[in-house]
C-alpha cells in the first residue's frame, strides 16, 4: 500500500504535469477553444493545491500543534470576510462608476487581500493568543 | 483562565521544550498556556495533566 505523503506528492507531480500541459497547448494555440486550455491548467492547479494541503494534514510532529491549525483555521475565516468586503467595496465603486476595474484588477486584489490578510492575521493571533 | 503548568513544571525540574514535546505540540503553545492566553482542548489539557500525573482541575481554573 502506497503511503499517503508519497500518495500526495504524485498527485502534486501529475498536477504540475497537467498544468504544463495545458499551458504548452495554450502557447502553441494546438487547444480545440482557449477555454479548454484554462481547464486543463485549472485542473492541474486544484491537484496541486489538494496534494499541499493534504501534505500539510499529513505532517507529522509540531505542525499537528493544535493552536497553529486554531490560529490558521481563524485567520482564515476572518480573511474570506474581510475579501467579501474588499469584494463587496470593489462592486459598489465600480456600480457608481468611481473606479473602473478590470477582470485582471478585480482578481489580483482578491488575491492580495485574501493572503495578505491571512499572513498578517496570522501573525497577529500569534502576538495575541488565542484566549476564546 | 489560570493555570498552575509552571509550578508544576518547575517541581517536575522540566523545560518547557520537553512539556511541548512529551504532549505533540511546539514550545510556543505552552508559552501561551502558561500566560493564559489560550485556552487548550480537552485532549491537551489531560494529556498535560497525564504527564504531570495530576487533575486537570489541579492545572487549570477558570475565574
Amino acid at each position: 500500500m502506497k503511503k499517503p505523503r508519497k500518495r500526495y506528492a504524485i498527485t502534486i507531480a501529475v498536477g504540475a504535469m497537467i498544468m504544463l500541459v495545458g499551458i504548452f497547448l495554450n502557447m502553441l494555440g494546438i487547444a480545440y477553444e482557449k477555454i479548454a486550455s484554462s481547464g486543463i491548467i485549472t485542473a492541474g492547479m486544484v491537484m496541486i493545491v489538494i496534494g499541499v494541503i493534504g501534505m500539510i494534514k499529513k505532517k507529522e510532529g509540531p505542525n499537528k500543534d493544535e493552536l497553529t491549525r486554531k490560529i490558521a483555521d481563524r485567520a482564515a475565516a476572518y480573511s474570506w470576510v474581510i475579501t467579501l468586503l474588499a469584494l463587496l467595496a470593489v462592486f459598489w465603486l465600480n456600480h457608481f462608476e468611481v473606479l473602473d476595474f478590470s477582470v485582471d484588477a478585480v482578481i489580483s486584489i482578491t488575491y492580495v487581500v485574501m493572503i495578505g490578510t491571512m499572513i498578517f492575521l496570522q501573525q497577529w493571533f500569534w502576538r495575541k493568543g488565542l484566549k476564546r | 483562565m489560570k493555570t498552575r503548568i509552571k509550578e508544576y513544571r518547575a517541581k517536575h525540574n522540566m523545560t518547557q521544550n520537553e512539556l511541548a514535546e512529551k504532549v505533540g505540540v511546539r514550545r510556543e503553545t505552552i508559552v501561551f498556556l502558561e500566560q493564559g492566553k489560550y485556552i487548550p482542548s480537552l485532549k491537551l489539557a489531560y494529556d498535560i495533566a497525564e504527564v504531570f500525573k495530576a487533575k486537570i482541575e489541579d492545572l487549570f481554573s477558570f475565574d
